[in-house]
């Protein structure tokens, strides 16, 4: 990943005004995210999601031009992981290389790595290791 | 170029030059993902990359099923840059600033390729294409600091 020096902060200006606070963050609706898939759980009780074999993983490789704090914010905003786990994997990617950061049904893996694709991530899907 | 932050929205203030070349690179990036040519493939394989590394079939299947819609996403977001890119201050929204710091990951992945920037040890070098990979970086650097709230 690609490393930016906090020398831009030469030309950040964030104004001071009521309201700018990071309470007022906005959310990213663009891309329908983990929580879309929810209005499907109702059906789905503990045990049969239990009983569903799910060996499939998502994995996040590393490349030389993203950013690390637009994959940290693709992991906070895509699949709502909190700052600290979404800064978390994105070091396991930048120092070793990949990271698993999603498991489940293959159809439900297929739709991350479209989303990742989309947000310009190298995401690759695979069985889960025994 | 300075950039600031106001209530839910993103303004950034752009000289006419830095206007002007990120809107012909944003066309630039939409034109090739409309039409490549054979010395884009690096960047193609950036941009599409394989989502079954062992399992070709795989792999061709999920391209047929998502290249389509990658593309046009990817070349919509370019184009809205390359509209609303020009000289004074542009206001984004939320909605609009995550296209942007989307858009950009693209764009910079193209001057990245033209680079030959392969792995993280590969440096832009010299000159003024590497000068514009880094005015991108900082531009999607301070963006993307600006929507996580910092």
């Amino acid at each position: 990943m690609a490393v930016v020096a906090q020398l831009v902060e030469r030309w950040l200006v964030v104004p001071d005004v009521a309201g700018s606070s990071p309470v007022d963050r906005p959310k990213n609706h663009e891309i329908p995210g983990p929580g879309s898939s929810t209005t499907a759980s109702p059906v789905l009780d503990r045990e049969t999601v239990a009983s569903l074999d799910v060996p499939w993983v998502l994995i996040v490789w590393n490349d030389p031009i993203n950013l690390m704090n637009y994959v940290v914010h693709v992991f906070r905003t895509y699949f709502g992981y909190s700052r600290e786990e979404a800064e978390r994997l994105m070091l396991l990617v930048h120092h070793e290389g990949r990271a698993v950061v999603a498991s489940g049904p293959r159809e439900e893996m297929e739709r991350h790595a479209q989303a990742m694709h989309d947000y310009g991530l190298t995401a690759t899907i695979a069985k889960d290791a025994p | 170029m300075r950039i600031g932050r106001v209530g839910d929205e993103v303004r950034i203030e752009f000289e006419a030059e830095e206007a002007g070349l990120l809107t012909v690179l944003a066309q630039q990036f939409a034109d090739v993902v409309r039409d490549p040519e054979l010395d884009d493939a690096p960047l193609l394989a950036m941009l599409f990359p394989d989502a079954y590394r062992d399992d070709s079939e795989a792999a061709a299947e999920f391209h047929r099923y998502t290249r389509d819609e990658l593309e046009q996403r990817k070349v919509e977001a370019a184009e809205r840059v390359a509209g609303s890119a020009r000289e004074g201050v542009v206001v984004l929204d939320a909605e609009a600033a995550d296209t942007w710091v989307r858009a950009l990951t693209g764009i910079r992945m193209m001057v990245g390729a033209r680079l030959g920037i392969r792995t993280d040890d590969d440096e832009p070098g010299e000159g003024p294409l590497a000068d514009i990979y880094g005015w991108l970086g900082e531009l999607q650097w301070v963006l993307v600091e600006l929507l996580e709230g910092a």
